[in-house]
């Protein structure tokens, strides 16, 4: 029996020191390391052919040199920098299926494309290209690809890698349809000339004619040669693709386009018409199975970073290229100085806020005016001098946050009843309370584009009497048992508000409160957000509470141009069916000098105002973060493109001595003095 | 009440525990039921020129009737502050005991906490520059000063915004929650909705359960079988899974979730529970002389199972209603918590735990809601518990 005891005894020790010491090594273990492959033992793919035309030599070339540079020649090498992820990707490739998430800007950041933009001038700078030059009737883009480019397996950057980015992106076997249909239409083809010299042909004259044209390569000596499939589209798809291909349509094709199209015209009214039949045609394809085989693997990339390691469902450590090509070069000098990007996954944000203040990671953004008057009131690392709160202003395009009216509604169509729901919405209110009077009051639809953003028009404020009045005008004008008005017809002035973030019911809840004190009801409907987003582009609002992104350019076709109008599925959320808009807009699109653009952009705010269609509510022009002080940055603090200061263009380093003193300072909680806790910055606060 | 029911009550009764909680319960009860006299913006009696006013039970009425000259409803806070200045007009109104519907936000006077923060502020900075100027004084005193003036001014700063701290002069008797709204008055509009809710679902799930179970009990054969095999499968279904799934494709079709929405997807999936326990029971009684007694003077099936069956399954019932109910209002609290619940501008008891986990600085909205929350689950189990033992046949059988 004690012999039986001790055996079982043991095996139980045993047992539980072995659960101990893989949890302790769970990070060797577990972790996924990148392979190294040598350079002798890369094969190279078949070089694609050189095109037949002349490279022209009377262009006028640009190289971008002359602007400042904008990293601080102080900072120093070494140091991780940790960070945090909210989910763990769901793959490492950048397209095809579940390729969005947030994670994929960590990626993107890291290939270089051909040119850049600086952020504080926002003018063209080199990166994988040296110069560049456009052709005098602005379709075709010349780049002459700088030698020293290379991937980060030691391979250099050569004209093939862009051809057969276009390649790729046009191919079935990635999965993104999205993709194939943007590289067939915005890009027409790519010229090469020799190794280092490409032509981007684009299909027609376009503003930012050379950004348009910067793409990103894809390695070819990684990915392989293309192989030829047959695949099956629709009719016009197939033909249109056979086009872009610069392939003749075969007689066969052309014969059932021919029957297709005199059944078209053969189908009387109110019959179906007959539908689109597909044919197979050959089209270059990447490898078999690209999706899958590519879910976890590395590519090579131009950018500073690469990823070297990573644990499923937990981290992904990214290293620093200590070769890379461009570390001297001007505009790369001095920046991306931490060697090691640590992202961990931490799901909840107030867990990442508590590790934050334990520092085990090194920033945390503030913007949210709840974490910054509230939560981050205090933190004792700010009293004893080891972490600063900043506050920067920016002067990037803001994402335009705003208010639409369904105009298909069928009471919403009359202007009277939308202006007196706008001058009934309390915005100024609610930024005032709810928000701790943070964000700013938006004047037009795009606010942070430079020139393009319209410098003198206001948004409508809140006005009780005028809102009263256009009530009044609209037919609402009794008033019912709870206070809310009601016109001849008995119908409420009573709509529904529909959103998507939880966290935005406070902010509505406010303007609702308000509204009620004139009569006009505001029913909140929130759901879950993917629900919600349907919702919209289904056009099932009545009123959306919602934002878009910020693009380079204002954009307004997506979101005010008549042929999106009545329909599903796409941007213009408040049905605005305009010739006037539609026309400018149209004009917008296709006019080629900045002027004229700037001066069409500003007449379309205009119009939009007249219309009233939908009301931006509110902007953010500024980061808000903690930052422990070990982090560094440069004397100006950052670029007004920056996203905080610990982002993707690599302006701060982190002191590894400093960071050691600290955390010896903290366990004895010592207090460093003399330096100041808050830093408020307002260079680039306000209009330009 | 027939001597079985008199001998439970007795007993019911004789249970001190079980007295106290139903009579809290009572008493919380009716008070939220008449929460518009409890708790409302709008004034009980105005007194204007002669004339009486009930605002809290009539229409909205213009603040032109009192005087102002806003055209909309009068904000009668305001009102009795003008009432006040000038009492030799003889005007009055009485508000509610807390003047704060659910949904009235308080606006902050933000005003004397401005000058306030400008008289700290200048205080310290007087010291500071004093302290610069003097050569002796060291650094530490210096940042010392200064970081106890960031601390006075944020303390200050912090009175200008939501959530505010309970206080007695503000009449804000748990605090405000980040909106601005009166955390006591959302408790208690909350939780006529929660008990509203479980009370309809009690009534709706016992109809359609007992229809159904005693059908399945005293029919049995083959409806018995299929019935039980369709309760089997829809009972192992995940029901809160099951709940936000629905509640999720209803939205995809354009459908706005409300109370009555909320109710019939509950009742969809919560009948069951009653069905295995009324054909257990029904399936016994149907076996006793009784039963064969009135088949045999020629009484129909419903007429058996409704008339004669039922009255004798009752205990069964009463002691399963408390604990139904609680069940619930705790069904609908997290549902509520995970945001598919009833809209967001309703008063719940969910959005208030989400809001409180969420400010978890304001540690007022997370204790008020949980303390709530615990009371009242505490209360009805035990008056559960009291219905339970009052009719627990042992004892009736056993001699005391």
């Amino acid at each position: 029996m004690k012999k039986y005891l001790t055996v079982v005894g043991f095996l139980f020790f045993a047992s539980i020191l072995t659960i101990i010491l893989l949890a302790a090594r769970k990070n060797t273990f577990l972790r996924e390391t990148r392979e190294n492959i040598s350079i002798a033992d890369i094969k190279r793919p078949k070089p694609f052919p050189i095109c037949d035309e002349q490279w022209p030599t009377d262009l006028v070339w640009h190289n971008g040199m002359d602007q400042d540079i904008f990293s601080d020649p102080k900072a120093t090498k070494g140091g991780t920098w940790n960070t945090s992820l909210t989910s763990f990707p769901p793959n490492f490739r950048q397209v095809g299926p579940d390729s969005n998430s947030g994670f994929r800007g960590a990626m993107d950041d890291n290939d270089l494309g051909l040119v850049d933009v600086h952020p504080v001038t926002q003018k063209l700078i080199p990166a994988l290209a040296k110069e560049w030059a456009i052709s005098k009737d602005r379709t075709i883009v010349y780049f002459k690809i700088d030698p020293d480019a290379k991937w980060d397996d030691g391979m250099p950057v050569i004209a093939d890698d862009f051809i057969f980015r276009l390649k790729a992106m046009r191919s079935p076997g990635i999965v993104a349809p999205w993709y194939n249909q943007y590289y067939s239409t915005m890009v027409s083809d790519i010229l090469k000339f020799d190794k280092h010299k490409i032509a981007v042909k684009l299909p027609s004259p376009m503003a930012d004619t050379v950004l348009k044209a910067a793409m990103r390569p894809l390695p070819y000596h990684y990915y392989g040669e293309l192989r030829e499939i047959r695949k099956k589209y629709p009719l016009s798809r197939a033909i249109s693709y056979l086009k872009r291909d610069n392939k003749e349509v075969p007689p066969n094709i052309l014969k059932i386009k021919d029957e297709y199209e005199s059944s078209v015209t053969s189908a009387k009214e109110g019959e179906k018409t007959p539908k689109e039949p597909s044919v197979e045609i050959t089209v270059e394809d990447v490898e078999a199975n690209w999706v899958k085989n590519h879910n976890w693997k590395i590519q090579p990339r131009t950018g500073p970073y690469n990823i070297s390691s990573f644990i499923k469902g937990k981290e992904v450590t990214f290293e620093r290229n200590k070769n890379w090509w461009a570390k001297d070069k001007k505009y790369y000098k001095n920046r991306y100085n931490v060697d090691q990007i640590r992202y961990t996954v931490i799901r909840d944000t107030n867990l990442a806020f508590e590790k934050f203040k334990l520092g085990q990671l090194d920033q945390f953004a503030l913007l949210l005016p709840n974490y910054w008057h509230s939560k981050a009131k205090y933190l004792d690392p700010v009293d004893r001098g080891y972490m600063q709160k900043l506050w920067f202003y920016t002067q990037k395009p803001e994402g335009s946050s705003q208010i639409s009216f369904n105009l298909d509604h069928p009471r919403l169509k009359d202007k009277n009843l939308r202006l007196g729901i706008i001058y009934a919405l309390n915005i100024q209110n609610m930024l005032d309370t709810v928000l701790y009077g943070d964000y700013e009051r938006s004047e037009t639809f795009h606010e942070g584009y430079g020139e393009y953003s319209h410098p003198t028009l206001k948004a409508r404020r809140f006005n009780p009497q005028k809102a009263i009045e256009y009530f009044n005008k609209a037919g609402y004008t009794k008033i019912a048992r709870d206070g809310v008005r009601i016109n001849d017809k008995g119908e409420i002035l009573s709509f529904k508000i529909l959103y998507a973030a939880p966290f935005h019911t406070q902010r509505i809840l406010a303007l609702q409160n308000e509204a009620k004190k004139l009569g006009l009801h505001l029913e909140l409907d929130n759901f879950d957000t993917t629900a919600v987003f349907k919702a919209m582009l289904n056009k099932e609002h009545e009123i959306a509470w919602h934002g878009w992104g910020a693009g380079l350019r204002p954009q307004y076709r997506g979101q005010f141009h008549q042929s999106f109008a009545h329909k599903k599925q796409n941007n213009n959320l408040s049905n605005l069916d305009d010739d006037e808009v539609s026309q400018m807009i149209d004009e917008y699109r296709f006019a080629l000098d900045t002027p004229t653009r700037v001066e069409l952009a500003h007449k379309i705010e205009e119009r939009l105002f007249e219309l009233a269609p939908a009301v931006p509510t509110y902007k953010v022009p500024y980061f808000r973060q903690g930052l422990w002080r070990w982090v560094k940055y440069p004397p100006f603090i950052a670029t007004p493109s920056n996203d905080m200061i610990m982002d993707a263009y690599g302006l701060f380093w982190i002191d590894v001595e400093l960071q050691k003193e600290i955390r010896a300072k903290m366990t004895k909680k010592e207090i460093i003095y003399d330096i100041p806790p808050l830093i408020k910055n307002t260079r680039y606060k306000g209009a330009p | 009440m027939n001597p079985i029911n008199q001998q439970r009550w007795q007993r019911f009764s004789k249970n001190k525990m079980a007295m106290l909680s139903l009579k809290i319960f009572l008493a919380l009860t009716i008070i939220s039921l008449l929460s518009e006299v409890f708790f409302n913006d709008k004034a009980l009696v105005v007194y204007y020129k002669g004339e009486m006013h009930f605002p809290f039970i009539q229409n909205a009425i213009p603040a032109k009737t009192f005087g102002l000259e806003n055209e909309s409803e009068a904000n009668y806070l305001e009102l009795q502050k003008t009432f006040r200045k000038k009492p030799e007009d003889g005007n009055w109104l009485m508000m509610p005991f807390i003047p704060y519907h659910y949904r009235s936000i308080t606006k902050i006077d933000t005003e004397p906490i401005d000058l306030q923060l400008k008289k700290t502020e200048d205080f310290y900075s007087k010291q500071i520059k004093e302290l610069q100027i003097d050569p002796n004084a060291n650094k530490e005193k210096i940042y010392q000063l200064k970081l106890t003036r960031n601390q006075a001014l944020g303390k200050l700063d912090s009175q200008k915004y939501h959530p505010l701290p309970p206080s007695l002069a503000r009449k804000h008797f748990l605090g405000t929650d980040s909106t601005g709204r009166d955390i006591l008055a959302q408790l208690s509009y909350g939780y006529r909705i929660a008990i509203a809710f479980a009370i309809i679902l009690l009534i709706i799930n016992y109809i359609i359960g007992i229809a159904i179970g005693c059908a399945m009990g005293y029919l049995g054969s083959w409806y018995d079988l299929l019935m039980q095999r369709v309760i089997e499968v829809l009972s192992n279904i995940p029901f809160l899974y099951i709940i936000i799934i629905i509640a999720a494709i209803l939205r995809s079709h354009g459908f706005t979730m409300g109370f009555w929405a909320l109710v019939g997807i509950y009742v969809s999936l919560g009948w069951m529970g009653m069905t295995w326990y009324m054909r257990t029971a029904t399936l016994k009684e149907k076996s006793r002389e009784y039963v064969l007694a009135a088949r045999a003077a020629g009484a129909s099936d419903t007429r058996i199972v409704f008339k004669h069956i039922l009255p004798n399954v009752v205990s069964l019932l009463v002691t399963f209603a408390p604990f139904s109910i609680s069940g619930s209002i705790i069904g609908l609290t997290s549902l509520d918590f995970l945001g598919y619940g009833l809209p967001k501008d309703y008063p719940s008891w969910g959005s208030l735990i989400k809001l409180g986990t969420d400010n978890i600085q304001a540690p007022w909205i997370i204790t008020s809601i949980v303390c709530a929350m615990v009371l009242v689950l505490f209360l009805i189990n035990a008056v559960g518990e009291g219905i339970r033992q009052a009719f627990d046949p042992k004892k009736i059988s056993h001699f005391e």
